[in-house]
Formats: structure tokens, sequence, C-alpha cells
């Protein structure tokens, strides 16, 4: 997997989140996985297509998604409803593939993304690539961020 | 038949003859494709494979993890008694592949919608729930001998490459 193919998908998750007024993020570093067990409940998987084809899953847990999206105005204080944070949850994933897609084109490779699939449950385990997965933390106040990264060569 | 059955029947169709080509499983269909909600309950494992082109959308298969388990004794020759097993999982989302890749072969022969495949992903959980957002799915829930499964079926509207 192309190291430089992994950056814009975490740089473009601290530009949305910096965006949205959400600083004091701090990197963890670039971890390889060989199986993805996730301990957060909350995940969004989006497909990749055109230049570059794979899937990336951006995990977190229900509380930070909670703090996050009312932090990032996605959702209402007061909208506790599990769907509401669930389907804020697909509109974040989509604001990141954007700007990473973005950032790739500024490279001069043009990505395409599927929607948003966001799973919820305990003791997830996920194969998004049959390769290798790359995963990375970003740490918020409110909670990590793990975003996993499955291309192919 | 409706357009959307046309797009439909070819995912159908090869849900049925790779199950029963590959895993030795004959699916019995159960009723006929009904909307679903962007919502969904996992049966306790599942396959998503997306496609794009000049339309795009979404082929998701859900199985009970007992289906999970004899498709993938029935493909490899082994035996497997946790779902969780990165053996078995990696068989479903191959199988999810070749349904896809049939399904979109004979689309774009037919229609020639230019559509082709993201790589698949697959996962497995406690008390699993799925949103699929924006693109409302079609489903046909399917019986074998082994336990329940449910294909999903989502199109949209999609870019020309």
């Amino acid at each position: 997997m192309n190291v430089k193919h992994l950056t814009p998908f975490v740089d473009a998750l601290v530009k949305v989140l910096n965006d949205h007024g959400i600083d004091n993020l701090k990197r963890g570093k670039l971890l390889k996985k060989d199986v993805m067990n996730v301990d957060l409940d909350v995940t969004s998987v989006v497909g990749i297509g055109g230049g570059i084809r794979g899937n990336i899953a951006y995990s977190l847990s229900s509380e930070t998604c909670r703090h996050l999206f009312v932090s990032m105005g996605l959702v209402n204080p007061s909208d506790s409803q599990r769907s509401k944070i669930l389907k804020a949850v697909g509109v974040f994933a989509e604001l990141i593939i954007n700007e990473a897609a973005r950032i790739f084109l500024d490279g001069g490779i043009l990505i395409t993304s599927a929607p948003p699939t966001i799973v919820s449950g305990n003791e997830m385990f996920f194969i998004i690539s049959p390769v290798q997965t790359i995963t990375i933390d970003i740490e918020t106040p409110y909670g990590a961020i793990e975003t996993n990264i499955g291309l192919e060569e | 038949m409706s357009q959307g059955l046309q797009l439909y029947k070819p995912f159908l169709n090869s849900v049925c003859d790779t199950f029963a080509m590959m895993a030795n499983i004959k699916v019995y269909i159960e009723g006929a494709f009904s909307s679903e909600t962007d919502e969904i309950t996992s049966y306790g494992v599942s396959s998503i494979i997306n496609y794009t082109g000049k339309i795009k959308g979404r082929f998701l298969l859900d199985m009970q993890p007992s289906v999970a388990l004899t498709l993938a004794q029935n493909v490899l020759g082994s035996y497997y008694n946790n779902e969780r097993d990165e053996m078995v999982l990696a068989t479903i989302s191959e199988m999810n592949n070749v349904i896809a890749g049939n399904a979109v072969s004979i689309l774009n022969n037919r229609y020639s919608l230019g559509l082709w495949l993201s790589p698949p992903y697959i996962f497995t959980g406690k008390d699993a729930v799925i949103v699929l957002p924006r693109i409302r799915s079609a489903s046909v829930g399917c019986n074998t001998l082994y336990g329940k499964l449910k294909v999903y079926i989502a199109f949209e509207r999609g870019t020309e490459k």
C-alpha cells in the first residue's frame, strides 16, 4: 500500500474537524493490522474507486459521536435518538471523503466514492481489505476516532 | 418487468447460482422484492459491495452465522465453528465478489451501464445495526437448509465515466 495514498484520508479527517471548530487533535502512529477488530461501537465504511480502489472505515464510540456532532453542529443537543446520530455519522464520513477527494485531485488523482454504510454494534470484526489494513488513531477532546484504510495495490 | 426488477434480478439469480455451484447450497427465495427502511438489523454476518458507473449502488448479502459457517465449510472443505474466523469471512466476502461480478457483467452487457465494483467488505458482531443512508434498498428474504439470508440491492443515478 502506497503511504502517499494513506495520508489524505487522515489529513481530510483533521481538516473537517478543524473546520468545525474541533482543535487539540493528536495523531497516533500508523499501524499495520492483520485483523480489524473494533472496540468502538460505531463504524462508517466508504468504498473508494477511480484512481485508487479500496475501503476506508472511521470508527468511534456512540458517546464520542454524540459530543462531537453536537459540537460540530451536525445534530442538536436534544437529539439523543440513535438513528439521528448514526445518520450524522454518514454525513461526517461524506464530508471527510469529499475533502480527501479534493486532496487527491490536487495531486492529480481522481477518486470516486460510494455512499457510506454505517454499522453500529458490539464486538465488531471487519475485513475491509483482502490484503492489509492500516490504522491510525486521531484523539479528539471527545474521544478517539480510529481510521482504518484498506487499499488495493 | 419493471426497470427496478430488471436491475435486481441478475443479482438474485447470481446468488442462487453461486450458492449452488460454489457451496452446493440451494437457496429458496421467499416472496418478492420489497422496499426497505434505511436501518437494517443484521442476521449476523454481512458483506457489502459497491458499484459505480452510469448508475451506482450497493449490494448487501446478510446471513445467519449458521449459513456463513456451512458456506465456508462447503467451499473450503474444512470445518469451522466460529463465524469470526478470518477464513469464514474471507470466503463470504469473495463469494459476494463473485455474485456481484456476475450480476454486474450481465447488466453491463445488457444495458451498457459501465459498472465496476469496489472491493467488498464484510463484518460480524453482536446486535449489529446497518444504516444505509441516501440510497433506498429493495430486499428479498431467502432460506436455506442451514438458515436464513437476505439480499439487499440499491441503485441511484451516478455519473458516467
